[in-house]
Parts: structure tokens; C-alpha cells; sequence
């Protein structure tokens, strides 16, 4: 059964390359839902449910490092996994997303190969 | 240093179109006579290098390169969604950039980017790249950014 991942990104042209990515990788998904930054996400998680979350870093409103922090804090969200996708690739933020529950991290630009590398385990 | 510079450039701005419309950057060493409409957007570089790039790249580029992003005719991607695209070209390129310059795992901080750009003088560094039957041009603020003098 397909499954379904939100993708986060504060910019559309990304969240269109994202999910372009995914069919080119060949991953059983087939809904994919998009928010514009970590709040809008929030929202979307509560009324959805959704598999696996795509997430940006840096972002306007509510960035993705906060975005990880709120999900990680209710209960209900915390075991949805998160992977990373941002320009940003120093270890100190990366190990901040992933004490903050993050699965993974795949560094911008990248490949479909290397999504389906990251996040094929984790549908 | 601005050899680095430039190959770091071309290698973040090579790969980043190669991913994203399969096309690659190659140097060009005059600036470029860019006919018709063109489109800039800018980035601040805060940590721990500090600036401003800017990327300004012709519209039917940005066209061709938001076909394929979009799945869209050309004729359908308005200037709003052709901004978006060469944002996320910039913030993509900008990302890149850095982990070319910058020791491995260094952490550096981006800003935003901005249809409107800080810096109005003379750029500290510029770079010029073909693309197709396009150029396009990299600027930059900033002398730990743009260790390069024009």
C-alpha cells in the first residue's frame, strides 16, 4: 500500500523537486502533502496521517529545528520519523536535529538515489 | 584564492542544475550581455564567512529550467513561480558553495532569500557561467565572502 509524506519547505519550487525526486526513486508513496514551514505542518499532522516527514531547516515562521522540537513535545506526532533536507550540512545542526528526534539528513542538492537511499527503510 | 572561489562556484552551481534540469555551468570570462528580461534574487551569508550573493539569470533560462521543475509549459510559469525557482537555485548553490570552501562539516548560516538585495555598490567578486545558450552571473559582498578582487 502506497504511503503518504508531507514535505516541508518554505519554497515551492523545492517541495516540487522533492516530490518529483520521490517517483524517480520509485517509493511506494502515493499522496504527498506540502506546508510552507514548520507550523503549517503542525497543523497538517494533526488532522493527517501521515508516514514521513520531509523537512527543510531554515525557514520563515517556524523553522525546522523548531518545527522537530514542537512535534517531539505531543504525543500523538512524536513517533511520526522526520528526515532532514537543507542546505545546511555542519554536524552541530545536524546532531541537533537528531537529538530532537530527526531520522536522518539529506544534504541539498541531491539525488534521487540518495532519497531513496535515506528514507527507503523508514516506509 | 579566487581560482577556489570560482571552482567552488561552478562546482555548487554545476551540480545543482545538473540535479535539478540536468543542464551544467561552464566559466565564462566576460560579464554577459543579457538580452531581454532577466531575474535576481539575493542571500545573505551570516557564519562564518559574511556577505551577499546575488544571482541574476535570464527569463527564458529560468523557463526552460521551470518546464522541467513544474511539468509545466513555459507559457504557464509566472514570474512569482520563475522568483521561487531561482531562490531555491541560490539558496541550493549558496549551500554548495560553502561546503566547497569550508572545512568538512563546518557549520555555516544562510539567511533568506530576497528578491531585493542590501548591497547597491560594486561587487567584491563576480562570476560569469554559460548554461546552455544562457549566461548567467554570480555577484558578491563582502571580503571574507569574496576574497576576490573584480
Amino acid at each position: 500500500m502506497g504511503k503518504k509524506i508531507l514535505i516541508v519547505d518554505d519554497s515551492s519550487t523545492m517541495r516540487k523537486i522533492v516530490s518529483r525526486s520521490l517517483r524517480q526513486a520509485g517509493l511506494e508513496v502515493d499522496t504527498v502533502l506540502e506546508a510552507g514551514d514548520g507550523q503549517e505542518a503542525l497543523q497538517i499532522l494533526k488532522g493527517e496521517k501521515v508516514d514521513l516527514v520531509l523537512s527543510d531547516i531554515n525557514m520563515p515562521n517556524m523553522d525546522g529545528l523548531t518545527f522537530l522540537r514542537e512535534k517531539s513535545g505531543d504525543a500523538a506526532l512524536k513517533g511520526i520519523p522526520v528526515v532532514m533536507i537543507s542546505t545546511e550540512s555542519g554536524a552541530d545542526i545536524i546532531n541537533e536535529a537528531k537529538n530532537l528526534g530527526a531520522k536522518g539528513s539529506i544534504k541539498k542538492p541531491f539525488t534521487p538515489e540518495q532519497i531513496q537511499e535515506t528514507i527507503g527503510g523508514l516506509l | 584564492m579566487s581560482d577556489k572561489i570560482a571552482r567552488a562556484l561552478r562546482t555548487a552551481l554545476s551540480e545543482t542544475l545538473e540535479n535539478m534540469a540536468f543542464l551544467e555551468a561552464f566559466p565564462e570570462p566576460e560579464p554577459p550581455q543579457i538580452q531581454g528580461p532577466k531575474l535576481s534574487v539575493s542571500l545573505l551569508v551570516h557564519d562564518p564567512l559574511q556577505g551577499e550573493l546575488r544571482l541574476t539569470a535570464p527569463h527564458p533560462l529560468l523557463a526552460e529550467i521551470g518546464e522541467i521543475v513544474y511539468a509545466l509549459p513555459a507559457s504557464e510559469l509566472s514570474d512569482q513561480l520563475l522568483h521561487d525557482l531561482l531562490a531555491e537555485i541560490l539558496n541550493t548553490v549558496a549551500g554548495g558553495f560553502l561546503r566547497e570552501l569550508l572545512p568538512d562539516d563546518q557549520t555555516f548560516r544562510l539567511g533568506l532569500p530576497e528578491m531585493e538585495g542590501h548591497e547597491t555598490g560594486k561587487p567584491d567578486g563576480q562570476w560569469h557561467f554559460r548554461v546552455g545558450s544562457h549566461t548567467i552571473s554570480v555577484l558578491a559582498w563582502g571580503e571574507t565572502l569574496a576574497a576576490a578582487p573584480c
